[in-house]
């Protein structure tokens, strides 16, 4: 990999007051890949995503994205640059219509990025489609999951951070949720995904990231990881 | 018989559009930003007088009244923004309440500011000449303007709700009152949007104000009293909600008008803040308004600094001094033949000790209390009806007085303790107004004429042991120390041995609780303390000593009256804390003695002092949250061994820092 790398985060450490979070935690993503954050409960993931999207502010290291630095920018202006924000739990707004909450995302987002009109995310998620005019508090927990990707689309994205997108979703939405990350990328979009199910990742990601308190503990392909009983047993628990 | 119930409900719905227009500003902006607007009423006031200004000076006439509905409000819009820019933004990120803090200040200004150029006297719009008749209609005659409000205010309500929905702002602001922070997630800068809430709310209320002064007769006084049934409102709707406000508005304004007043008008002021305190307990989000989540809610209130300068020792022998010298101020009056001290001291030592039991709770489990009168007004109304009724010893009366505001202050915790925050601001204020309005209500406090101590005779001792003050006399010197001298003297111990009790109790392990809820409540729990439980002592503690400081009022007046538990003592309790410093027990008492010393020295000056002294606690709100007390140890790595900072008297104990050369 001899690229420049598209997000590159450098002995990053963050936290919440005197709670140190993030120690010393270095990753980086090329242009067109999945990368997956993966770890258990607490290990830092959402956190990392904080500090990327400056939500919180990292104590020390450097945040890079396409070279220039973004370590001090605060959530409206890394939006702007091209990175969306799908948060964990989705935060949709509830009392917005769907298609309310899609013309706000359209009012957002990056102006140098090409973005999906409301109209094309509509016919890529059929769902939402039909309950463009209904509350978003109305949709189930895979639709609400759509409808956050949705956002970031129309909002314009070459990078997308998805934070846990199948927490608390059945089976078989899971998979569509899958389906839809790897057509996004596809068509050259990049993610950036953070999840605790390793299978999700195993099947997604070109790379992983396995993060254990704090502390970014392994890096390998799908294939590596996979193979990698040790790794597995020791920081997830599970047996592939 | 019809025909009344209909011009009745006209008239609710007529008021109720008023309060619709308030309270959807109010909503919004709470919404939004989080900022509850004490300053809301004051600028409907200021609309009303611009309005008033722009009439006479353009001529009476349908032009200039139309010209003045859309100037004064588009005027009171742009001061709105200045406000936000310049007072509001800088305390974004703080706790929610210095908000609170800040527009009350607010409040103290633009209200002196209204007198200070328009002066004290009522007015009413003049209306242009279509605007004057009535209008013949179902065999009625319906007054015009009533026809005029209901039109122009149900197109201002149906403009603000077009804006909300089908505007790219108002999808920007719905959104922002859901989930500020997801907005910012999606490169929405919403910040810049703040400005022009603050705005639009600010021109809405000034619209509402000026049709108001249309229809009745306004005076300056008007903010203070439309601004509790607008808070009322957007309770009962819901904080942050439009369409609350609109449901909330028109409910209270038919509720009071077409109902209570024509039919029950005893119950007149008290219904709406049942309402009020049944819709928190049972529904803290409202009718229409949507759980919200708790941003910046969690950010601390700050605290007085001022212990560590000091060794300890030091500190004990200042505060003997300071005794020693307030012990001295009857004498030294007496001297000089001037009993005025005598009385402004009783004063500043009554209020002292009633902000020093105000923050026993806020700067103790930093639960804000917005209706703190509510017990200063029970410790009143108990001593005096003791008096006149039950005994006519003064140590028993002030005995009830603490123990009847316990009680009460017991059971509004019990209620109120479990809603946090704004909430729980909002519910003291319910239950103090309820008091409010049930004074003048109720035959045996006397009504508005309230009630005297002269002709009746009482004593200070118990069990007829003891004498009225008036009898004794201790001869220091050339000055004879009788009656009120006297009194200075037993409020002077009330206090001091207050202070004592109060010391003693936070040293004991139930005050090493309050400081850990203090400091973070969560991990107080975590240690297995239920904190509830814990502030709900520490609310009873503060109202026992607030009933104290209120007996002491009504004796020191030798009267009462129901503005002892009007909302602005309420407020005036908070500003002298503040200016002192929350959190120390000393700083109350400095606050009570710079806020009434300031009082004394700019009334030579000006009528309205009001004005100066709201500034002053609006930069102490902005720059000094920690208080008088804090600026030592704010000053001591600046200017080692440097004079005081100020020469207020009540200062007295910075003095000592001449010797932390450090």
């Amino acid at each position: 990999m001899s690229t420049e790398p598209l997000l590159d985060i450098e002995n990053v450490e963050a936290g919440y007051g005197e709670t140190k979070v993030l120690r010393e935690l270095s990753l980086s993503v090329q242009e067109g890949e999945i990368v997956s954050l993966v770890g258990r409960n607490g290990a830092g993931k959402t956190t990392t995503l904080r500090s990327i999207v400056g939500i919180i502010s990292p104590t020390s290291g450097t945040i890079t994205y396409r070279g220039a630095d973004i370590t001090d920018l605060d959530a409206t202006e890394t939006v702007q640059q091209g990175l969306a924000f799908v948060p964990e739990e989705r935060q949709i707004f509830p009392e917005l219509t769907v298609k309310e909450n899609l013309e706000l995302a359209d009012y957002g987002g990056a102006p140098d990025v090409d973005s999906f009109s409301i109209g094309e995310a509509l016919e890529m998620f059929e769902n939402l489609k039909e309950r463009a005019s209904n509350p978003g508090s109305s949709l189930s927990g895979g639709e609400q999951q759509m409808l956050a990707i949705a956002r970031a689309l129309v909002g314009g994205a070459d990078l997308i951070l998805l934070d846990e997108p199948t927490e608390g979703l059945a089976p078989y939405i899971v998979q569509d949720v899958m389906d839809i990350v790897e057509e996004l990328n596809e068509r050259g979009i990049t993610i950036l995904l953070v999840e605790q199910n390793v299978h999700v990742c195993l099947e997604l990601a070109d790379r992983n990231y396995l993060i254990d308190q704090g502390e970014i503990v392994y890096e390998g392909t799908s294939a590596e990881l996979e193979a990698n009983e040790e790794i597995l047993d020791k920081y997830l628990g599970v047996t592939a | 018989m019809l025909g009344t119930a209909i011009q009745q409900l006209l008239d609710g719905i007529t008021l109720g559009l008023v309060y619709v227009l308030l309270a959807a500003g109010l909503s919004v902006i709470f919404g939004v930003m989080n900022v509850i607007n004490f300053a809301h009423g004051e600028l409907a006031v200021l609309g009303a007088y611009l309005a008033v200004a722009l009439t006479i000076q353009t001529g009476i006439g349908s032009t200039a009244f139309v010209a003045a509905l859309v100037i004064a409000p588009f005027l009171v819009g742009i001061i709105g923004v200045a406000l936000e820019r310049y007072t509001v933004q800088p305390l974004y990120g703080r706790n929610p309440l210095y908000h609170i803090l800040l527009t009350f200040g607010l409040v103290l200004v633009i209200n002196d500011l209204v007198y200070l150029i328009w002066g004290t006297g009522s007015f009413r719009l003049p209306r242009p000449g279509v605007l004057t008749g009535t209008i013949g209609a179902f065999g009625l005659g319906i007054s015009s303007y009533n026809v005029f409000m209901i039109v122009s205010g149900t197109l201002m309500a149906f403009a603000v709700w077009a804006l909300l929905e089908y505007t790219k702002y108002g999808l920007i602001i719905r959104a922002g009152s859901q989930d500020r922070q997801m907005v910012r997630n999606l490169g929405i800068e919403i910040d810049r949007y703040y400005s022009l809430v603050f705005g639009v709310g600010a021109g809405l209320a000034a619209f509402a104000g000026i049709i108001l002064a249309g229809n009745r007769q306004a005076n300056p006084e008007l903010g203070m009293s439309i601004i509790i049934p607008a808070f009322v409102i957007v309770v009962l709707g819901g904080l942050g909600s439009f369409k609350g406000a609109v449901v909330g508005g028109l409910l209270v304004g038919i509720l009071q008008e077409s109902i209570l007043r024509p039919w029950v008008p005893w119950l007149e002021g008290m219904v709406i803040f049942v309402l009020m305190i049944a819709i928190l307990l049972i529904r803290p989000h409202g009718l229409f308004g949507t759980e919200l989540a708790e941003e910046g809610g969690s950010e601390r209130l700050l605290a007085g600094r001022a212990g560590g300068l000091l060794e300890r020792e030091t500190r004990l022998k200042l505060g003997l001094v300071m005794i020693g010298v307030l012990a001295l101020v009857p004498i030294v009056a007496g001297l000089l033949g001037n009993q005025f001290w005598v009385t402004f001291g009783s004063r500043v030592l009554v209020w002292a000790l009633f902000a020093l039991s105000l923050d026993f709770v806020m700067g103790y489990t930093g639960l804000v209390s917005l209706g703190h009168a509510l017990f200063l007004g029970l410790g009143a109304y108990a001593v005096v009806l003791g008096l006149i009724h039950v005994t006519s010893s003064v140590f028993v009366a002030l005995a009830l007085a603490i123990a009847l505001s316990a009680a009460i202050a017991w059971i509004v915790g019990f209620l109120s303790i479990r809603v946090a925050g704004v909430y729980f601001a909002m519910i003291t204020l319910a239950f103090a107004e309820l008091y409010y309005n049930l004074l003048y209500r109720l035959e045996i406090t006397g009504g508005s004429e309230g009630l005297g101590l002269i002709g009746h005779d009482y004593y200070y001792g118990i069990a007829g042991v003891g004498a009225s003050l008036d009898d004794v006399a201790f001869f220091v010197g050339p000055v004879v120390l009788t009656g009120h001298s006297l009194f200075y003297y037993v409020v002077l111990g009330a206090l001091v041995a207050s202070y004592f009790v109060t010391r003693r109790m936070l040293q004991s392990p139930f005050g090493s609780v309050l400081k850990s809820i203090r400091e973070n409540e969560e991990r107080a729990t975590f240690l297995g303390y239920n904190t509830i439980v814990y502030k709900r002592r520490a609310f009873v503690v503060s109202g026992a000593f607030a009933g104290l400081a209120g007996g002491l009022f009504a004796l020191n007046n030798a009267f009462v009256s129901p503005s002892a538990a009007e909302w602005l003592k309420s407020g005036e309790v908070i500003v002298m804390v503040i200016l002192g410093g929350m959190g120390t027990l000393y700083g109350p008492i400095i606050g009570a003695g710079a806020f009434f010393g300031l009082e004394q020295l700019l009334t030579h000056y000006t009528g309205r002092w009001r004005l100066v002294l709201g500034t002053i606690f609006v930069l102490f709100v902005i720059f000094l949250p920690r208080g008088l007390v804090s600026v030592p140890t704010m000053l001591a790595p600046y200017l080692p061994g440097g004079p005081g900072p100020a020469a207020d008297p009540g200062q007295l104990p910075e003095e000592a820092k001449t010797e932390g050369d450090d």
